[in-house]
């Protein structure tokens, strides 16, 4: 009985024994016979696109992360899937094969990145100081421009947008500096070129001022008498007498004085040659002493019709007149209907030296376009 | 004999049993997800980007490693290390989460500073003009100063949309950018008006 028993207790220890063994083979089996996990591969994926997006992929080069992010998923998952079957089944070869091309995209993703951002970075550096150019180009022109020309309006929108831009650029928001300058860019080079081509269409009288200017000093010179010209950019009233020039006063002008006069109630000044007619003082007029000339003369009312005829101005217009050489001024800003102003001092002055039959020529500028933007002093 | 045999079962249960129970941190995975989601929603990605960008890949490491766990033979799994990291992470994300919380108020009371300073500049702004001549001489002057005002004004509009929509990195641009126009105003119309008074 008791051998029996021993014997049964050897067979069942032997089983034991065997299961154990067995178990330890298989074990073994499997660590030698199953596919390694992609542990490294993966890992390292997961490193490249940390670095990558430390290099900012993931706003400078986003589709690109975007990519080798989804490979890395891609071979997360299928190792998930892999991981949930039995070891001797597990195929790792779409994991090993995403993650490596994720590595591959992240390393792309990256470098793209730094280059965007450095190409980025100097893009707006250069933009912002172009367009720092343009508008002080705009700016300039704006101070010689009248007071309530159109471009005035135009300048302080953009210039807050520009402010903004380089604000959003110096806390390295690269991509909002971009959108802002990209958004203002054409509005400023338009404003710029807008503003160009009203003075360079202006000044294509330059020649035309220069040679009334000329006339002028030789009138004075060949009647031994005195002539006036009323330079309208330098806010001048030069006199000559005898070919030289003997004063220079200050003058204010019509609020619209960029451009001649079209018809009554412009505010513009007009431009070209005139005569004094009459010597007005006391009573005769508001300004203090005034030396009113002959507006519109022969040219004028032909310019005017032609305007008229041609619909570029109303039927019922008006070309007006009453246009003086009159004190009152001094205000340091063009004010006046269409008049030049001068000091009560410096038009009793002025009035001394002028007679009735004096020639007065009133042009744009007698200092060239290019110097008059490169030296703002010339401009008053 | 049959003694030895049930310490030989016992033994192997026991190890069985033990590593039965060593099962991912599925809880702290989530946990930590959420907490990473939650920062994202407030904007952790934008005030502190890197610090942000640092916690996502730890997060993906934490993954990582639950899966090279799951990889390894039942015996030899333990996942009591990620469990630790994914703590780790959850706090981590709180605490950055909080930073962010103070960085945007930061940047909040300094755009509302700002606005305040701006919103009283165009005050002056509007007195001075008032102020100013109103001749006829005056009179373009002060329209072009007004149409400047204006947009002023329309921009202070935006900016309190912004600080509504919390987007403060963006209205700290533009009150800057606004403060230094109402301060230029200011300084031309004060000049304007000294030069009449002088008159």
């Amino acid at each position: 009985m008791a051998g029996r028993k021993k014997g049964k207790g050897r067979v069942i220890l032997k089983s034991a024994i065997f299961v154990i063994v067995a178990i330890v083979l298989s074990i073994a089996a499997i660590s030698i016979f199953s596919q390694k996990p992609p542990v490294d591969i993966i890992e390292a994926a997961r490193k490249a696109i940390a670095e990558a997006r430390k290099a900012e992929a993931d706003v400078y080069s986003i589709d690109e992360l975007a990519a080798a992010e989804g490979k890395w998923q891609l071979a997360m998952d299928e190792w998930k899937i892999n991981n949930d079957k039995n070891p001797l089944f597990r195929d790792y070869e779409i994991s090993l094969k995403s993650a490596s091309e994720a590595i591959t995209m992240a390393k792309e993703a990256k470098v793209k990145s730094i280059r965007v951002k450095a190409e980025l970075h100097e893009y707006i550096k250069k933009s912002i100081k172009s367009l720092r150019v343009s508008l002080s180009y705009i700016e300039s022109v704006k101070e010689i421009l009248p007071l309530n020309h159109p471009v005035r309006k135009r300048v302080t929108p953009v210039l807050l947008k520009l402010d903004e831009a380089e604000s959003a650029y110096k806390r390295d928001d690269l991509i909002t500096a971009r959108n802002i300058i990209d958004s203002i860019h054409q509005s400023i080079e338009k404003l710029k070129d807008n503003t160009a081509d009203i003075l360079d269409n202006y000044f294509k009288s330059y020649p035309e001022w220069i040679r009334l200017n000329e006339e002028m000093k030789q009138w004075s010179k060949t009647h031994s008498s005195v002539s006036l010209v009323v330079d309208k950019f330098s806010r001048k009233c030069i006199v000559y007498k005898s070919g030289k020039i003997i004063r220079e006063f200050d003058v204010e002008l019509g609020i619209n004085w960029l451009g001649d006069k079209v018809q009554k109630g412009d505010r513009a000044t007009p431009e070209g040659k005139y005569t004094i007619t009459v010597k007005k003082s006391g009573r005769n007029t508001i300004y203090y002493k005034a030396l009113l000339i002959n507006f519109p003369n022969a040219e004028d009312k032909r310019r005017f019709n032609h305007q008229k005829s041609a619909g570029n101005i109303s039927r019922n217009a008006l070309i007006g007149g009453s246009i003086e050489i009159h004190g009152g001024g001094g205000k340091g800003i063009d004010w006046t209907d269409g008049c030049v102003a001068l000091t009560n001092k410096d038009m009793d002055n002025l009035y001394a030296l002028c007679s009735v039959g004096t020639p007065v020529a009133i042009v744009g500028s007698l200092t060239p376009l290019d110097k008059l933007l490169n030296s703002p002093q010339e401009i008053k | 004999m049959k003694k030895i045999l049930f310490q030989i079962f016992a033994v192997v249960l026991f190890v069985a049993l033990a590593t039965s129970c060593s099962k991912p941190p599925q809880a702290e995975l989530d946990a930590a997800k959420a907490a990473v989601e939650s920062a994202k929603v407030m904007e952790t990605n934008r005030y502190l980007a890197d610090e942000f960008v640092a916690l996502e890949d730890s997060l993906n490491a934490a993954n990582v490693a639950i899966e090279a766990q799951k990889s390894k033979m039942f015996l030899s799994r333990d996942y009591k290390s990620i469990k630790e990291k994914l703590t780790v992470i959850a706090t981590d994300v709180e605490a950055l989460k909080a930073r962010t919380e103070e960085r945007k108020a930061q940047v909040r009371t300094e755009v509302q500073d700002t606005l305040v300073v701006l919103v009283a500049l165009i005050d002056e702004d509007k007195a001075l003009l008032a102020k100013a001549p109103k001749g006829k001489e005056g009179k373009a002057a002060l329209e072009a100063i007004q149409n400047d005002i204006t947009v002023l004004e329309a921009s202070v509009s935006e900016i309190n949309t912004l600080i509504a929509n919390g987007d403060y990195l963006t209205a700290q641009d533009k009150t800057t950018a606004s403060k230094v126009k109402a301060e230029a105003i200011k300084v031309e119309l004060t000049t304007a008006i000294s030069k009449t008074r002088r008159r």
